[in-house]
């Protein structure tokens, strides 16, 4: 049994093509059941994200699948060439294909490299598999071993926990150096596009419950209100609402400032100097500049932002090889236990034809000698001669066997044993 | 009461050097947000917990100093009677009472100072008060020697003793 991996990701496939071989959710059961119909005897998991699409898949034996059958099964399900799954897609077998998902699975492949959704999707694609019945013995192992070595990564290296997405860095790294927390801090969110709704995202973990969208379109800020259970507001009440700020985060799409220095200032002084962070995540930027050099204001604008994003981004470079070691460590101890695994059954079949043969001729004897008419001590001490002569024999090929698994059987001996004592498929 | 006296002034010496630290933190995390440093590997408290510190530690301090100077006072009123206001402990000790009372009035009621960068100021100027009663502690005879208000009272005192003394030899006389 040899894991397999056919896939293309950001780093290898253009989006035309990612988007023509991604799977929905809906899709990816009806492929895995597909799958199992043509390859009965398979093991297949299937991960399809924005970024990725991956099939990994293990047959019965090591000549039931190879890379033209699942290419060619990937093509059928697109109505796509075969040819052309082969040209753009990626594929790893054996160990490459194991320490390819582990990477995956530690968010060392992703294309924000450290960000902690991949795990999720790798998780939910083996859960799928599991309930559809396509996991098997091979995939289990895997797909747990991958966790782990996806964990260990996380608590073994820092990867994980720089931001690198300017919303993110904005809320979790300058915010929190502002405020203790934000419960119970007014935040008015200025703008309901893109930028606004992940930044709502950020703020709803962050904890941030009083929060107002307000935005040109009265609607569109009622209907992200509605989506995060926030407030919103008629965009001629924005000078109202920054009176009553703790937090101002500017994401609209306005060609001028919204707010210059000389509307605020009255502003700043209704609001008693209280402490203000303004977030500015909009370009054009959505506040003037020199607003931020007013006493008890703090502003932010994207340049700050991304020049915090770029030096986080460098901190997780940092801690790649530290990351590669363990995932090199995992897939070589996935491998070991693996392969060892794999000699298991031919071990048990030798020992069990030497107990054959022992018997055989351990009876021909006892009948030869009529040793049973002698003390049972000697037939005892006959039986543990030829005990002792087997395991004496086995010992050196059994040790090599091991050696050979650790190795992952580059010398091929367990084939060679499997042949030399005609030990059967 | 001269227990008391000690461990209030001692809590709010110490209040005041909290408040003086915090605001001088607030100082620095004000300076590195504004040089949008946020997020560096150096990592101070937040400027909402420090500016909080900063207040409560500007009342405890006002408290604590207050309950010191009154437990003083009386004190001295019970030992001797009197009250040496011209000895430079009890004098720069007053004048640091004074700035708390002043500094914490000015945070609570005074609106474009509420819970802005001024509170922070007058904490730091605080500490500057503390080290001069400090220094008019320790460089004087101020809670050294229990039986001298001041120099001045110990002669008046004496004197009198003195009259008292040559009255009653006269009236035996």
């Amino acid at each position: 049994m040899k894991l397999q991996m056919i896939g293309c990701s950001h780093h290898d496939a253009a989006v035309e093509f990612r988007e023509k071989i991604s799977f929905t959710s809906d899709q990816v059961g009806q492929a895995l059941n597909a799958f199992r119909q043509r390859f009965p005897s398979s093991e297949i998991v299937l991960i399809s994200t924005c970024n990725r699409v991956e099939l990994y898949a293990t047959g019965g034996n090591d000549n039931e699948l190879d890379r033209n059958d699942v290419a060619s099964f990937l093509a059928d399900q697109h109505q796509l060439n075969a040819d052309e799954i082969v040209d753009q897609m990626i594929y790893r077998a054996g160990s490459d294909a194991v320490e390819h998902l582990f990477t995956v699975a530690s968010s060392l492949d992703s294309m924000v490299v450290g960000e902690a959704q991949i795990l999720s999707q790798v998780k939910q694609a083996y859960d799928v598999a599991c309930n559809s019945g396509s996991a098997g013995p091979l995939t289990h192992s895997v797909f747990q071993a991958a966790n782990r070595a996806a964990k260990r990564v996380q608590q073994e290296t820092s990867i994980h926990r720089r931001r690198v997405s300017v919303p993110s860095v904005a809320v979790g790294e300058v915010a929190t150096e502002v405020f203790d927390t934000l419960h119970n801090k007014r935040v008015v969110l200025c703008g309901a596009g893109e930028m606004g709704e992940e930044t709502l995202r950020y703020l709803k973990q962050a904890g941030a419950s009083d929060i107002c969208i307000i935005n040109r379109s009265y609607d569109r800020a009622v209907a992200l209100a509605n989506t995060f259970s926030a407030e919103s507001a008629l965009w001629d009440d924005l000078q109202e609402q920054i009176v009553s700020a703790d937090l101002l985060i500017g994401t609209t799409s306005a060609t001028e400032p919204i707010l210059d220095e000389a509307t605020f200032q009255p502003l700043h002084a209704k609001r008693k100097n209280r402490l203000l962070l303004i977030l500015d995540l909009a370009v054009p930027r959505d506040f003037e500049p020199s607003i931020g050099e007013l006493s008890n204001v703090y502003l932010y604008g994207i340049d700050d932002l991304q020049s915090a994003c770029d030096r986080n981004r460098r901190e997780r470079q940092k801690e790649w090889p530290k990351a590669k070691q363990v995932i090199s460590e995992e897939t070589q101890r996935f491998m070991q236990a693996f392969n060892h695994k794999a000699t298991g059954p031919v071990i048990q079949r030798l020992r069990e034809q030497a107990q054959d043969l022992k018997k055989d001729e351990l009876d021909r004897l006892i009948n030869k000698l009529r040793l049973e008419e002698l003390d049972p001590s000697v037939q005892k001490e006959i039986e543990k001669s030829f005990d002792r002569l087997i395991n004496k024999l086995l010992h050196p090929p059994l040790a090599s066997l091991r050696d050979d698994a650790a190795e992952g059987h580059r010398r091929g001996l367990l084939e060679a044993l499997r042949h030399l004592f005609n030990l059967g498929e | 009461m001269a227990f008391r006296h000690a461990i209030a002034m001692m809590a709010g010496s110490i209040a005041v050097l909290i408040g003086f630290l915090a605001g001088i933190m607030y100082l620095v995390q004000s300076r590195r947000l504004k040089q949008k440093r946020a997020g560096s590997s150096f990592r101070l408290p937040t400027l909402e917990s420090l500016g909080r510190l900063n207040r409560r530690c500007l009342v405890g301090s006002t408290i604590a100093v207050g309950i010191g100077l009154i437990a003083g006072v009386v004190m001295n009123l019970n030992r001797w009677g009197s009250v040496g206001w011209t000895d430079r402990g009890v004098l720069l000790s007053t004048l640091l009472l004074v700035w708390l009372l002043g500094a914490t009035g000015l945070e609570y009621f005074y609106a474009p100072a509420s819970r802005g960068r001024k509170a922070i100021y007058l904490t730091l100027a605080s500490g500057g008060f503390l080290v001069l009663a400090m220094i008019g502690v320790l460089t004087t005879s101020h809670g050294q020697a229990e039986k001298e208000p001041s120099s001045i009272e110990k002669v008046g005192q004496a004197t009198s003793a003195h009259i008292e003394r040559l009255d009653a030899t006269e009236g035996i006389r």
